[in-house]
C-alpha cells in the first residue's frame, strides 16, 4: 500500500504543476495588454505614466517566468491577486462562494448515488424485466439531457403539475437550514440527474459482471439466502467501480454547477466565474479555474488511494 | 465522455452476441447487418442524418425566415406555426431548423478535428514511447482535470466567442480523452504479431504507424467520434445558454433556451421545451448510435 501511495502521489505532483502552467499560459494568450484594457475600460483617458505605473503594479512588465513564480507563490499563500473589476482581493469573494458550491455538489452527488445504486442493482438482478428496461431507458435519456435543460424541465414540471415553485436564491445554511435545504433540493436534483443515469449504468454493468462470478454460485450453493448473497457477496464487490466513478463524477459536477447556479440564481463559484467572464476579470477567471482543476486532481488522488486501500488487487497491478 | 477509466474498473466484455465483422465484407452488407442486429441504432443513425440534412437544407425546409417577425408575439403552437412564436413573433419551428446549423457545424467540426488530432497524437505517443509518451501522458492527465464547461468558459473568455473559436475550445476539450483511448489501443496493437513482423522485415516506424496501426484504430475512431459528438453539441449549447457563446443574432438551440426559458416559462412554455427537446433528441440518438456502434465495431471500448 505504501509503495502504491507513493507512486500515486508521485504522479500527483507533476499533474498539479502542469495544471497551474496550463492555466497560466492560457490566460496569457489574451490578445493585448491587460493594463491597457483596464485603462481604456473607462472613458476618462490615461497618460503614458499611468499605463507604465499600472503595468508595474500588475507585474506585467516583468518576464513571464517571474510572473509565473510570483503567481504560484501567491497561490500557496492563498493570494489570488486583485480583481480587475472591483479592485479587491479575488480570494475575498471566492471564499464566500466556495462553501455554497461544495454544498450543492455534495447534495447533487448524494442524491445521484442514493437513487442510482438501487436502480442499477435491481436492473442487474432482473435483466430484461420491465424494471430493467425502464431503468435502461432512463439511463440513456438521462445522459442525453443537458444539465441546463433538466433544470428548466424540472421547474416547468413543478409549475405545470403543482403550480408551485421553490423560492429561488440562497439562504445561508447556518442561519436558516430548512430554507437552505428547500432551496437547494431542486438544483441538486437537476445537477445530479446526469450522474444518476451514469452511475446507474455503471452499477448495472458492474453488478452483472459480479453475478457471473464463481463465488456467487458458491454462496448460493451453500444455502445462503438470496438477499445475503446479493448484499454480502454481490454489492460489496460491485461497489468498487461505483465508488471510483462517483468520485470522478463528483469532480466533474463542478462543471455542471456553473449552469445550475445560473438557472437557480445560487451565488456560488459558477456564478462568480460567469460574471468574471462577462466582465473580462481575468484574475478571477484564473483563480476559479485553477481552484476547480486542483480540487479535481486532489479528489482523483483520494479516490485512487481509497480504491487501492479497499482493493488490494489494484496495488499490485 | 468518461474516458478517465484507465481499465482498472473496466467491466469485462459482456457475453453478448457480436456481429462478425470480417474485413472482406462489403460496406452494403455490413450496413444491412448493422440494421438487422441493432434496429434502434439504425433509427438513431437515421435521426442524425436527417438532422444534418435539415441543417444543410434549412433555407428550403423552414416555413418562415427565422429572423422575421411573422406572427403575434407569444402565439401558441397551432396549424401554420407548429411550435408557436417567440417574444418577438419569430417562428420557433423555423428557428429550430436553422439552429441545427450551428449545433451540427460546431459538433462535427470539433469532433472531426479533435478526434483526428487525438488519434495521431495517441498513435505517436504509444508507438514512440519513452520520454515523449511520458510527457504527453502527463499533459493529458493535467488537461483531464478541467471540467469541460469550465475549460470552455476560460478558453472563450480568452479567445473570444466566434463560432470557430468555440470549435477551437472544443478541440482542446476533446483531445485528452481521445489521446488516452487511442494510446491504450495502440499499446496492445504494437505487441501483436503483424506489427512485430513488419518491424522484423525492416519497415520504417512511420510506415508501421500508417499501414499497420492506423487501420486498426479506425473502429475506435468512429466510435469515439460518435460518442463525443453529443458532448460537443451539449457544451456549445451550454456556452450559448450561459450567454458567452455564439451571438444572439444567429438562431441557436442554446440561445433560444436562454431567452425563452427563464423569462417566459410560466406563460410560453414552448419557448423552452422546443429547443431543449431538439438538443435532447439529437444527443439521445447520438448516444444510442454510439452504443450500438461500439458493441458492433469495438467491444473492447465497453465501459469506457
Amino acid at each position: 500500500m505504501r509503495q502504491y501511495a507513493i507512486k500515486r502521489i508521485g504522479l500527483f505532483i507533476p499533474t498539479v504543476l502542469l495544471v497551474t502552467v496550463i492555466v497560466f499560459v492560457v490566460m496569457r494568450l489574451i490578445p493585448g495588454d491587460p493594463a491597457l484594457a483596464i485603462l481604456s475600460a473607462d472613458d476618462a483617458g490615461y497618460t503614458q505614466e499611468e499605463l507604465q505605473l499600472l503595468r508595474e503594479e500588475l507585474g506585467t512588465d516583468r518576464p513571464i517566468v517571474v510572473q509565473y513564480v510570483e503567481w504560484m507563490g501567491g497561490l500557496l499563500r492563498g493570494d489570488f491577486g486583485t480583481s480587475y473589476w472591483w479592485g479587491g482581493p479575488v480570494m475575498e469573494r471566492l471564499g464566500e462562494r466556495i462553501p455554497v458550491t461544495i454544498e450543492l455538489a455534495i447534495l447533487g452527488i448524494g442524491l445521484a448515488v442514493v437513487c442510482a445504486v438501487p436502480l442499477g442493482v435491481l436492473s442487474a438482478i432482473k435483466p430484461d424485466s420491465p424494471i430493467d428496461y425502464l431503468s435502461r431507458i432512463f439511463t440513456l435519456v438521462g445522459i442525453s439531457i443537458p444539465t441546463f435543460f433538466s433544470g428548466i424541465l424540472l421547474t416547468l414540471i413543478l409549475i405545470r403539475a403543482f403550480g408551485w415553485l421553490p423560492p429561488l436564491g440562497y439562504a445561508d445554511i447556518w442561519e436558516d437550514p430548512w430554507a437552505n435545504v428547500k432551496q437547494l433540493m431542486l438544483p441538486a436534483l437537476a445537477l445530479g440527474f446526469y450522474d444518476m443515469a451514469f452511475i446507474a449504468r455503471v452499477t448495472r454493468s458492474s453488478m452483472m459482471e459480479i453475478l457471473r462470478e464463481d463465488y456467487m454460485r458458491t454462496a448460493r450453493a451453500k444455502g445462503l439466502a438470496e438477499r445475503l448473497v446479493l448484499s454480502r457477496h454481490g454489492l460489496k464487490n460491485a461497489v468498487l467501480p461505483i465508488l471510483t466513478i462517483s468520485g470522478w463524477q463528483f469532480g466533474r459536477l463542478f462543471g455542471g454547477t456553473v449552469v445550475i447556479e445560473k438557472i437557480f440564481l445560487i451565488p456560488g463559484v459558477g456564478q462568480l466565474l460567469i460574471d468574471a467572464v462577462y466582465q473580462r476579470d481575468f484574475p478571477t477567471i484564473q483563480a476559479v479555474i485553477v481552484i476547480v482543476a486542483l480540487s479535481i486532481v486532489a479528489i482523483n488522488l483520494l479516490v485512487d488511494l481509497l480504491y487501492g486501500w479497499l482493493d488490494p488487487r489494484i496495488r499490485y497491478a | 465522455m468518461t474516458t478517465t477509466n484507465t481499465g482498472r474498473a473496466a467491466p469485462g466484455v459482456a457475453a453478448e452476441p457480436q456481429l462478425d465483422v470480417r474485413p472482406k465484407q462489403g460496406v452494403v452488407k455490413r450496413v444491412g447487418a448493422f440494421c438487422r442486429t441493432k434496429p434502434l441504432g439504425a433509427v438513431s443513425a437515421a435521426i442524425i442524418i436527417l438532422t444534418i440534412l435539415t441543417a444543410i437544407l434549412a433555407p428550403f425546409i423552414a416555413p418562415y425566415d427565422p429572423l422575421d417577425l411573422n406572427h403575434e408575439p407569444f402565439a401558441a403552437p397551432a396549424g401554420d406555426k407548429l411550435l408557436g412564436a417567440d417574444e418577438l413573433g419569430r417562428d420557433v419551428f423555423s428557428r429550430i431548423i436553422f439552429g441545427a446549423r450551428v449545433s451540427m457545424y460546431v459538433g462535427l467540426a470539433s469532433v472531426i478535428i479533435g478526434i483526428s488530432l487525438g488519434t495521431i497524437i495517441g498513435i505517436i505517443s504509444a508507438y514512440v514511447g519513452g520520454i515523449i509518451d511520458l510527457a504527453i501522458q502527463r499533459i493529458v492527465d493535467a488537461l483531464m482535470a478541467f471540467p469541460a464547461i469550465i475549460m470552455a468558459l476560460g478558453l472563450t473568455a480568452v479567445l473570444g466567442s466566434s463560432v470557430n473559436n468555440i470549435v477551437a475550445a472544443l478541440v482542446v476539450i476533446l483531445l485528452p480523452g481521445a489521446i488516452r483511448v487511442i494510446r491504450a489501443q495502440v499499446l496492445s496493437i504494437k505487441e501483436l504479431d503483424y506489427t512485430l513482423a513488419a518491424e522484423a522485415i525492416g519497415a520504417r516506424p512511420w510506415r508501421i504507424m500508417l499501414r499497420h496501426i492506423l487501420p486498426n484504430v479506425v473502429a475506435s475512431y468512429i466510435v469515439l467520434s460518435t460518442i463525443t459528438l453529443g458532448l460537443a453539441i451539449i457544451i456549445e449549447a451550454s456556452l450559448t445558454f450561459l450567454g458567452v457563446g455564439i451571438s444572439a443574432d444567429i438562431p441557436t438551440w442554446g440561445g433560444m433556451l436562454t431567452e425563452g426559458a427563464q423569462k417566459y416559462i410560466r406563460t410560453a412554455w414552448w419557448l423552452a421545451v422546443a429547443p431543449g427537446l431538439a438538443i435532447s433528441i439529437v444527443v439521445f440518438a447520438i448516444n444510442f448510435l454510439g452504443d450500438a456502434l461500439r458493441d458492433t465495431l469495438d467491444p473492447r471500448l465497453r465501459g469506457r
